[in-house]
């Protein structure tokens, strides 16, 4: 299996190095955007297998971004974040993060979210559709498809 | 008179002292009035008058001093005007009457007055919290994300290098150090700007001043500024035999460092940043211009307060660089301006008063 790409938003700079580094040396492929405006179409033409998001975007709200990304991205979101609030946590993971980590965070904990995050969506993705007569069940985006009607 | 000539003029309570003064004055005064008419009215009428004052002082003053006058226009209606006339005695029943009456409606007067200042004080004292607490919210996100960036990148790095030492380039090993520095200085400047406005607020900020050299301190300030200034054309003009002016280096070093950054912050690379020098009678001036966009006319007022930080700023900053820069400025007993430049950009204006070498015995040798 070719390594997951993880896609970074955040806008500082500093944060986005410093963890483009550390991915790349754990064998994943990165892609970065600074602002919520760059990454919605980043996400949309390269979908990513796992994003690391930081709420305090400069133009979109990180909770907004991450309503707007739920509407259609079902792999894993982990929020990276100074907010440490127990309202702020409970808010990203209701609007569909997988994950909350408080900035500053230790990087052994980092990969190893991201592995525990990238294993489920992957179980999900080997989960065989069910298959009865003509009607197709799809567990991973709990949806279904049938050949003719349900 | 304005509004708020007024609401000062409404709400600004005078001293004890003074409202004192005040209530006695104006009882006295309506007295006189009262003993000039008292042929053609009656001292009933008088009363009424009294009660007039009482209650107009009830807007303005402290219930005591309300009180105070209350009392002494009671006592002083009975005894100049209430027959038998020039004694504290009260002829009839009825005159017994009116006397307590007038006393109580100025007693409640007086205190309802007072209830709705205490209200309006209550509300006021209220909406203040909120705001506070509003503020600090505000203030304590954005230290908190200006604090723990560059800590969380110090940890990351550090972490990387530790453990993933093997399998890290050596330039991306490079760049983790690099920003492990940039995010060291970074705290560094946060904590110093802290410690700064600390210092101003508490008013231990002293100002010491020595001969100095302008053209060191400007070059100083770029040199230190050198990684933040590569990208950006600067150019420093100042005139020959320029002479030494004595203010406190360190403080003056640390405005021009929020000055030049700040106009590198908010204009695009490559913007011009120019410095210049002046010395307009014994007033050093030193100005900060830049090419950039300049400053939206709506909040050019606010950008000296504190922590104030423009709409849509780039991260970081906490707003308090411009407010410390005026406030050491204002230590010297100078004065800093900023305007937008009629094309585009905008102009720091520095002008501090100081003992000059040229005005001096001392030369500039």
């Amino acid at each position: 299996m070719s390594s997951p790409t993880i896609l970074i938003i955040d806008d500082e700079s500093q944060i986005r190095k410093m963890l483009s580094i550390t991915l790349h040396a754990n064998d994943y492929k990165v892609l970065e955007a600074p602002t919520g405006k760059e990454a919605l179409p980043l996400i949309a033409s390269h979908p990513p297998d796992l994003i690391l998001l930081d709420l305090g975007l400069p133009d979109i709200n990180g909770h907004e971004v991450l309503k707007h990304l739920r509407e259609w991205y079902t792999n894993p979101v982990i929020i990276l974040s100074v907010l440490s609030d127990e309202t702020d946590i409970i808010k990203a993971l209701d609007n569909g993060a997988n994950d909350y980590l408080v900035k500053p965070f230790r990087t052994g904990e980092l990969l190893a979210r991201i592995r525990s995050a990238l294993r489920l969506s992957q179980t999900d993705d080997n989960i065989p559709t069910g298959e009865f007569n003509d009607l197709t069940i799809d567990f991973s985006t709990r949806g279904q498809a049938d050949g003719n009607r349900i | 008179m304005d509004e708020r000539t007024l609401r000062v003029y409404l709400f600004h309570q005078p001293s004890k002292k003074v409202q004192y003064a005040l209530s006695i004055l104006a009882i006295a005064v309506v007295i006189g009035i009262g003993m000039l008419l008292h042929d053609w009215i009656g001292y009933q009428v008088v009363a009424l008058m009294l009660l007039l004052a009482v209650s107009m002082l009830a807007i303005f003053l402290d219930i005591v001093p309300v009180l105070i006058a209350a009392l002494l226009s009671a006592v002083l209606w009975n005894f100049l005007f209430i027959p038998p006339r020039f004694t504290f005695a009260v002829g009839s029943a009825e005159d017994r009457l009116l006397l307590l009456m007038y006393f109580v409606i100025a007693l409640i007067n007086a205190v309802l007055t007072y209830k709705i200042k205490q209200v309006q004080k209550e509300v006021r004292r209220k909406e203040a919290k909120a705001n506070a607490v509003k503020f600090y919210n505000t203030l304590f996100n954005s230290l908190s994300h200006e604090l723990r960036t560059p800590i969380t990148t110090i940890i990351g790095a550090t972490d990387n290098l530790i453990s993933l030492e093997k399998k890290l380039s050596p330039q991306d090993q490079r760049t983790l150090i690099n920003e492990i520095s940039i995010a060291g200085l970074r705290l560094n400047q946060q904590v110093e700007n802290l410690l700064n406005m600390s210092r101003l607020e508490s008013g231990f900020l002293r100002v010491k001043r020595d001969w100095c050299d302008i053209k060191e301190i400007i070059y100083k300030t770029i040199h230190v500024l050198e990684s933040v200034l590569l990208k950006y054309k600067v150019a420093v003009f100042i005139p020959e035999h320029f002479p030494l002016f004595k203010i406190d280096f360190g403080l003056m070093e640390h405005v021009l460092y929020n000055l030049i950054n700040n106009a590198a912050i908010h204009t695009p690379e490559n913007s011009a940043i120019t410095i210049e020098a002046a010395c307009e009678d014994n007033v050093l001036v030193i100005t900060v211009a830049d090419d950039g966009p300049g400053f939206p006319a709506a909040e050019i007022h606010k950008v000296f307060d504190k922590f104030y930080r423009l709409q849509g700023a780039r991260p970081g900053g906490t707003g308090l660089g411009l407010s410390i820069a005026r406030g050491f400025v204002e230590a010297h007993g100078g004065s800093l301006t900023l305007e937008n430049l009629p094309v585009h950009g905008a102009k720091f204006s520095i002008r501090l008063p100081a003992e000059t070498s040229s005005s001096s015995n001392l030369k500039n040798e």
